[in-house]
C-alpha cells in the first residue's frame, strides 16, 4: 500500500467517525418520520413509559406490595384506587407502573441479547460470505424456522424459569433477525466499496467498511428494534402469566394478568388493565416500527 | 414438478439437522451437574443415576449425540424422565388438540383476513381501507392470551353464550366440540387474520392495476371470476406465504392459549415439562414443531408452483 | 362482404345503414385529486358494419379515454361519463348496468390492448384465458369451448394450437401474444372490435404481419373496427374513415383518402408533415409540431389547438369552434367558414405533394 493510499484511507476513516451521528440525522428518512403525526405521537407514549418507569417508586400513589385485604377487589375509581385494587388488596395502578419498569427492562435486555448475538454473525457473513456466510445463514434459518414461544420455553426448561433466563431465550430467538439486516447492510456497503476500492485504493479495509456500515444499517435495524420490542413484549407477559417468567410477588403486566386470570369472575378489570397496557405498548412500538419503515422508504 | 419437490425436500435436511443439534444442546444447558439439577433438591441417589442414564450423560457427547441423533430419526425421541412414558407416545396423545386449534385459527385468518383485505383493496385509500388498516394495525398489538380472556369475559361469562373452558374430543360430541373451539380460535386467529388482510391487500392493489386485469374486464368476466380467479390466484404467493409464517407462531401461541382456556394440548404438556424439567419430553416437543414447520413451509413452497407457472421451469 | 364502388365517400354510406356503433355528445370527466377535469368534450361519431374508422390522435388527445368509455372501462373511482350517449346496435351503453354491461362486453364488442406482454394473465394458461370467454358468453361446454379456443387460436396463425392452447403467456413472443390476444377478442365473433394502438408495442417486422391479421380476421367476420393509434402510417393502411382527437375534441372526420389529400383541419395538416414517412411537406422539410398537447383541465378558450397553428387568428381566441361540414368532411376549424384574412387550408396544400407513399402502396380501402 502507497503512502497516498494509507492516507486517503486515514482521511476517509476520520470523515467516516465524525459524521457518524451526523449522516444519520440527516438522512431524510428522519425527515420524513418526523412528518407522520401518528408515529410521533406512539414515540411520545413510548418516552412516556421509559420516563414513568425510571421514576416508578415516585410516581406510584402506593407501595405496590401492601397488602390491605379491607380493599381486596375494589373497583375502579373507588377511594385511594384510581385503578382498583387485586385479589389481596394491592393498588392495580401503582403495580402497573412498577411492572412497567420490568417489562421495559426485560424488553431492553431481550433486545440487547438480541443485538450481541445477531449483529456480529451478521457482520461477518456478510463480509467474508462463501461458506461462513452459508453456515451463519442456514442456523439462523433453522432458528427461524421454530416456533419462538416454544424455544423460549423449552430454553427455559434447561436454564430453569426466571425473568432474565427467560429474557435471554427471546434474544437469542430474535437474533435472527438482527444477522439478517446486518447481512444484507454490510453486503450492500460491501458492493459499493470495493467497486470504489478496485479502482482506486485496493481492498477495503474493514475499518473503513464499519463506519460506512453504521450509518447504513441503522434505519433498519430501528425498525427491526421497535417490532422485536413489541414481540418481546408479548412474549414476556405470556412468560410470566404462564409463571415461567417474573416469579412472584415481582409485578409484570403479564403476571398481573395471570394472577387476575384466577379472579376473572369477581373481578374482571384485574385483567383489562394490564392487557390495555401491554397492548398500547406494542401499538406504539408498532406504529413507531412503521412508521420508521415507510420514512426509509423499502421493505414491504 | 417433481424436481421441485425433491429440491425443497433436500433442503429440509440441513434445517433440521440444526434443529436436533440446538434441541440436543439443551441439556448441556442446564445449569451445574445436569442429573443432580434436574432431579431437584429432594432427588434420592438412585433418582439421579436414573436421570444421568436416562440422558446418557456418562458417554463422550459426540456418542450421546449421535445414538440420540439415531433413535430420533427412527421416531425414537426416548422416554419422559418422570412418567417413563415414551416422549412421541406423550406428544402423540396431545397433539391432536393443538393442531386442531391451530388449523382453527388459520380458518379464522382466512374467514377474517381475506374478506378484510379484499374489500380494503377495492376501496385503497377510502375510508372503508383506512378503517381495515387501523383494525390491523390493532390486532397485531393485542396479545392473544389478553384477547382470550376478554372474549371469556364478555362472550362467555356476560353473555353466557359459549363455554369458557374445556375441550370435548369431536368424537364425543362434534356440536360442543365446536363451541369450546370457537373461542380459543378467535383469539389464536387474529394476528394472523391481520397479517393476512395486510399481505393481501398489499398484493392485490399491485395486482388490480395490471392490464391483465382490464382485459379480464373487457372480456365482460362476472365480477367473481375477475376478483376471485384472476386477481386472486395472482395476488396469493404474499399472504399464502404470510400463514405458512404464522403457522409457527400459531403453533407458538397455542401454548398459552391453551393455558388461558384449560385445554389440556400440547402447550399444556410443555410447561409440564418445563415444570418439571422434564429434558428429553421437552427436546420431543421442540423437534415435532419443527418438523410440523417444515411441513407447513414446503406445502407453502410447492403452492408457488401452482399459483406462478414460472416457477414449475426453473 | 357485399359488392359496392370504390369510394372514399363513407360518410354518405353510413347515414343509410343503421350504424354499429353510434357515440354521440360525449362527455368524460376525470378526478385529478384536486379538480374535475374535462377530457371529453362532445365526442360523436358513428360507425357502420363492416366498416374501419381510424381514431388518431398524440397521447392524452382523448383517443384511448373514448375506446375505454365505450367499453365502459374507465377508472372506477375517478372517471365518470357527465353527458352523451354510445349507442351500440342499438342500445344506449351508458344506460346499462355494470352486469348487463357485463355480457356485452367480449360478445358484440370486443378489444385488443397496446401492451400485449402484460395483458395475459401469467397464471393460467391462454386456453384457460379464452375458453373461460367463450363459456361466460356462448354458455357452452367446457369440451365445445376447448374447441372453438383450438379453432380460434389456429385462425390467428398460432401452429399446433391444440398444444399451444395449454401453454402460459410466458412461453410466448410478443407477437405471438397479440396474436393470443387477438384470438381472445375475436373468440365469441363480436360485431365491433376495438384495437387500441395493437402494434405499437411490437418489433417493427412483427407489426406487419399483426396489422395484416387483424385486417384478414376482420374481412374475414366482416365486423366494424375502431382503430385507435397516433400512427398516420397505420391508419393508412386499415381504415375507410378517419376521426381526428385533439385535446378531447374530434376536430377533424374524413375519409381516409380525403384525410391524406385535402386535411381540413390545421392539426391534421401537422399530424401529416410530422410523419416520418413524407420526405416533403409544403416547404420541403420534416415539421413537427411545436409546443405540447395542453393536458386535461388545462385547455385553452376558443380553438383548443390555437396555440400551435400557424394559421391562429385572433377568432380563433375567443369562443369555442363548432364542427362544421366541408364537403364530405367535417372540421372544427374557421378557416372554411368566416376567415377572410386567410386563404383556405385546402389551398396551401397542393394534392401532388401531400400523398404519402404509405397510402400509394395500400390497396383501395371497400368501405361496406
Amino acid at each position: 500500500m502507497t503512502v497516498d493510499q494509507a492516507d486517503r484511507i486515514e482521511r476517509e476513516i476520520a470523515e467516516s467517525r465524525v459524521g457518524v451521528w451526523r449522516r444519520f440525522r440527516e438522512q431524510p428518512f428522519t425527515g420524513r418520520f418526523l412528518r407522520n403525526r401518528t408515529a410521533v405521537c406512539a414515540l411520545g407514549y413510548l418516552v412516556l413509559l421509559v420516563l414513568v418507569a425510571v421514576f416508578a417508586p415516585w410516581i406510584a400513589p402506593h407501595d405496590p406490595d401492601a397488602q390491605n385485604l379491607g380493599d381486596a377487589f375494589a373497583d375502579p375509581f373507588s377511594a385511594g384506587h384510581l385503578l382498583g385494587a387485586d385479589n389481596l388488596g394491592r393498588d392495580v395502578l401503582s403495580r402497573l407502573i412498577v411492572a412497567d419498569r420490568v417489562a421495559l427492562s426485560a424488553t431492553a435486555l431481550a433486545l440487547g441479547v438480541a443485538l450481541l448475538v445477531g449483529v456480529p454473525p451478521g457482520l461477518v457473513a456478510g463480509y467474508f460470505g462463501g461458506w461462513v456466510d452459508r453456515v451463519v445463514m442456514r442456523i439462523s434459518d433453522a432458528v427461524q424456522s421454530l416456533p419462538p414461544l416454544i424455544i423460549a420455553i423449552a430454553l427455559i426448561g434447561a436454564l430453569g424459569p426466571g425473568l432474565r433466563n427467560s429474557m435471554l431465550a427471546l434474544g437469542f430467538i430474535f437474533a435472527p433477525n438482527f444477522i439478517r439486516i446486518v447481512r444484507a447492510a454490510v453486503l450492500e456497503v460491501r458492493e459499493e466499496t470495493f467497486v470504489e476500492a478496485s479502482r482506486s485504493i485496493g481492498t477495503p479495509t474493514l475499518r473503513i467498511m464499519v463506519f460506512r456500515i453504521i450509518p447504513n444499517t441503522l434505519p433498519p435495524i430501528l425498525v427491526q428494534i421497535s417490532l422485536v420490542a413489541g414481540f418481546s413484549l408479548i412474549a414476556e407477559a405470556g412468560l410470566s402469566l404462564l409463571g415461567l417468567g417474573v416469579q412472584p410477588p415481582s409485578a409484570s403486566w403479564g403476571s398481573m394478568l395471570g394472577d387476575g386470570y384466577n379472579f376473572l369472575f369477581q373481578q374482571p378489570w384485574l385483567v383489562v388493565f394490564p392487557g390495555v397496557a401491554i397492548a398500547l405498548a406494542v401499538l406504539a412500538l408498532n406504529i413507531v416500527g412503521d412508521g420508521l419503515r415507510d420514512a426509509i422508504g423499502r421493505g414491504r | 414438478m417433481t424436481r421441485l419437490v425433491g429440491k425443497r425436500l433436500l433442503a429440509v435436511v440441513p434445517v433440521m439437522l440444526i434443529v436436533s443439534l440446538l434441541s440436543f444442546a439443551l441439556v448441556a444447558l442446564v445449569p451445574g451437574d445436569a442429573a443432580a439439577t434436574l432431579g431437584g433438591p429432594s432427588a434420592t441417589v438412585e433418582q439421579i443415576a436414573a436421570i444421568r442414564a436416562n440422558l446418557g450423560l456418562d458417554e463422550p457427547i459426540v456418542t450421546r449425540y449421535l445414538g440420540w441423533l439415531g433413535h430420533a430419526v427412527t421416531g425414537d425421541l426416548g422416554r419422559s424422565l418422570f412418567s417413563d412414558q415414551p416422549v412421541l407416545g406423550a406428544i402423540g396423545e396431545r397433539l391432536p388438540v393443538t393442531l386442531t386449534l391451530a388449523v382453527g385459527a388459520l380458518v379464522v385468518a382466512v374467514v377474517l383476513g381475506l374478506p378484510a383485505g379484499l374489500f380494503a383493496a377495492l376501496n385503497r385509500g377510502r375510508w372503508q381501507d383506512r378503517t381495515i388498516s387501523a383494525g390491523a394495525a390493532g390486532s397485531l398489538s393485542v396479545p392473544n392470551y389478553f384477547v382470550g380472556m376478554v372474549l371469556i369475559i364478555v362472550v362467555s361469562v356476560s353473555f353466557g353464550w359459549l363455554p369458557a373452558t374445556g375441550y370435548t374430543a369431536f368424537a364425543a360430541d362434534p356440536a360442543e366440540w365446536f363451541r369450546h373451539l370457537v373461542l380459543p380460535c378467535i383469539a389464536l386467529g387474529l394476528v394472523p387474520a391481520a397479517v393476512l388482510a395486510r399481505q393481501l391487500r398489499g398484493a392485490l392493489v399491485g395486482v388490480l392495476a395490471q392490464d391483465y386485469m382490464r382485459t379480464a374486464e373487457a372480456k365482460g368476466l362476472r365480477g367473481d371470476q375477475v376478483l376471485l380467479k384472476h386477481a386472486l390466484k395472482n395476488a396469493a404467493i404474499a399472504p399464502i406465504t404470510a400463514v405458512g409464517t404464522q403457522f409457527a407462531l400459531v403453533l407458538g401461541g397455542s401454548v398459552v392459549v391453551e393455558q388461558v382456556f384449560g385445554i389440556s394440548g400440547l402447550g399444556a404438556l410443555v410447561i409440564t415439562a418445563v415444570q418439571q424439567r422434564d429434558i428429553p419430553l421437552i427436546q420431543g416437543i421442540v423437534i415435532v414443531a419443527a418438523v410440523l414447520v417444515q411441513v407447513v413451509n414446503i406445502a407453502v413452497d410447492l403452492s408457488y408452483g401452482w399459483l406462478n407457472p414460472r416457477v414449475r421451469v426453473a | 362482404m357485399t359488392a359496392s364502388p370504390t369510394t372514399h365517400d363513407a360518410v354518405s354510406d353510413a347515414t343509410t345503414v343503421r350504424p354499429v356503433l353510434e357515440v354521440r355528445g360525449l362527455f368524460v370527466e376525470i378526478d385529478t385529486g384536486d379538480q374535475r377535469a374535462a377530457v371529453l368534450s362532445d365526442v360523436g361519431f358513428s360507425i357502420a358494419p363492416g366498416e374501419t374508422l381510424g381514431l388518431v390522435g398524440e397521447s392524452g388527445s382523448g383517443k384511448t379515454m373514448t375506446a375505454k368509455a365505450i367499453m365502459g372501462l374507465l377508472p372506477r373511482l375517478t372517471a365518470r361519463v357527465t353527458g352523451g350517449e354510445i349507442v351500440l346496435d342499438g342500445v344506449d351503453l351508458l344506460g346499462l348496468s355494470t352486469k348487463q354491461l357485463r355480457e356485452i362486453r367480449g360478445d358484440t364488442v370486443a378489444m385488443i390492448f397496446q401492451e400485449p406482454m402484460t395483458s395475459l394473465n401469467p397464471a393460467f394458461t391462454v386456453g384457460d384465458q379464452i375458453a373461460e370467454t367463450v363459456r361466460r358468453h356462448r354458455g357452452v361446454s367446457k369440451k365445445a369451448a376447448w374447441a372453438r379456443t383450438v379453432e380460434v387460436l389456429s385462425d390467428v396463425g398460432i401452429a399446433a394450437a391444440e398444444r399451444r392452447s395449454r401453454s402460459y403467456p410466458h412461453e410466448f413472443s410478443g407477437g405471438m401474444r397479440q396474436r393470443v390476444m387477438i384470438a381472445m377478442a375475436l373468440c365469441c365473433e363480436p360485431a365491433l372490435l376495438i384495437a387500441d394502438e395493437p402494434t405499437t408495442a411490437l418489433d417493427v417486422t412483427v407489426q406487419a404481419q399483426v396489422l395484416d391479421l387483424i385486417r384478414h380476421m376482420r374481412e374475414a367476420l366482416g365486423m366494424a373496427m375502431l382503430f385507435v393509434t397516433h400512427d398516420l402510417g397505420v391508419i393508412a393502411d386499415v381504415s375507410d374513415r378517419v376521426v381526428v382527437m385533439y385535446a378531447g375534441q374530434v376536430v377533424e372526420q374524413s375519409g381516409v383518402l380525403d384525410l391524406f389529400r385535402r386535411p381540413a383541419h390545421p392539426y391534421t395538416e401537422a399530424l401529416l408533415n410530422s410523419m416520418p414517412g413524407v420526405e416533403a411537406g409544403p416547404r420541403g422539410t420534416l415539421l413537427s409540431i411545436p409546443g405540447q398537447p395542453p393536458a386535461a383541465g388545462d385547455f385553452p378558450v376558443g380553438c383548443r389547438f390555437h396555440q400551435r397553428c400557424g394559421y391562429a387568428a385572433e377568432e380563433c381566441t375567443t369562443a369555442g369552434i363548432p364542427l362544421t361540414v366541408v364537403g364530405a368532411q367535417e372540421t372544427r376549424c374557421l378557416l372554411h367558414t368566416d376567415l377572410p384574412s386567410r386563404p383556405p387550408l385546402v389551398d396551401l396544400v397542393p394534392e401532388d405533394e401531400i400523398v404519402p407513399e404509405v397510402l400509394l402502396d395500400a390497396e383501395p380501402r371497400e368501405p361496406r
